[in-house]
């Protein structure tokens, strides 16, 4: 198990390596330190030393900082390498493994950006979230008639102590023929107060 | 003997010396430079400033593993040591440098 949460520390608990080299080079100067003043130097003489013995500082951080980056961008590099020769190699796998790809990031984009649009967005008018259909249905299962007839509508306004108002819409193709070609015309027939 | 200027160094020199003064076990990096400079006879002097990224370049590409340990003056330093992977670097790197030193010996040999 000892080696289980050595992973686990490794993965989670990973010290910051600009700390660490700070860490590193402290070291490295304090022990320069402590043989100057082996030698029989002065502390603060023997630090002055010892900072100038090991050299700049920032530049030597700046240069292992490089390091650590050049070592990701040859790892990123090497792996997509492997990838594109994985991919040469066994073209029809590849081709199968990218056509599932396709298909399923469009038709999960597809789907949701119907959901979207008829669930998650709010109507593009004003107060959309007042806005309800209402459809009538014949209880005895008879063929069931969606077009309410305009009379119905007004007795519903009649009767109507829940919405604001009740309006509807009915709509037509009709063919205008009054120019060289026919020509289809969709005309809707509202009740007032449709457009409030 | 006077010790060299860092550019004679020839290019991945350092990487070998780095590799075989660590495989004679854990070391941190002033213990490093320390012994390459006694093992030398002062003639090589390696700079903090090749030292440290050399050693964080071989611990990236798996030849060293580091560890942070206590050392003789009682304080946390980073310990460096090799790795199998860097062991067989280090006899690949060991046969180069004898084929490239006696190539250059048998040159200076014919052409007195």
């Amino acid at each position: 198990m000892d080696w289980v949460t050595r992973i686990l520390r490794k993965l989670f608990r990973r010290e910051d390596p600009e700390t660490a080299f700070e860490r590193e080079i402290a070291f490295h100067v304090e022990t320069l330190m402590d043989t100057y003043i082996a030698q029989g130097m002065a502390p603060a003489e023997a630090r002055r030393k010892a900072l100038i013995e090991f050299g700049g500082r920032e530049q030597v951080k700046q240069t292992v900082r490089e390091v650590h980056v050049s070592a990701l961008a040859e790892a990123v590099a090497s792996n997509l390498r492997a990838a594109l020769r994985f991919l040469r190699k066994s073209p029809t796998f590849s081709f199968a493994v990218i056509l599932t790809l396709a298909l399923g990031i469009g038709a999960n984009s597809a789907v949701f950006s119907a959901i979207d649009t008829i669930i998650i967005r709010p109507l593009p008018f004003p107060n959309g979230d007042q806005l309800v259909a209402i459809y009538q249905h014949d209880s005895k299962g008879r063929d069931a008639n969606r077009f309410v007839a305009p009379v119905r509508l007004e007795d519903w306004n009649r009767m109507n102590s829940t919405f604001q108002a009740i309006s509807g819409y009915y709509k037509d193709d009709l063919s205008e023929i009054s120019g060289p070609l026919p020509e289809k015309v969709t005309e809707a027939l509202l009740r007032r107060g449709f457009f409030r | 003997m006077a010790p060299l200027e860092k550019a004679d160094l020839l290019q991945g020199t350092l990487d070998l010396l780095i590799l075989k003064v660590v495989a004679l076990g854990p070391v941190h990096g002033y213990g490093i430079s320390q012994r390459i400079r006694q093992i030398s006879e002062e003639v090589l002097q390696v700079q903090q400033g090749s030292l440290y990224p050399a050693l964080h370049r071989l611990e990236k590409r798996g030849w060293l593993a580091a560890d942070w340990g206590e050392s003789e003056n009682g304080r946390q330093a980073k310990f460096y040591r090799l790795s199998a992977k860097g062991r067989k670097q280090l006899v690949a790197e060991t046969e180069t440098w004898d084929r490239l030193s006696r190539a250059v010996a048998n040159i200076l040999q014919t052409a007195q």
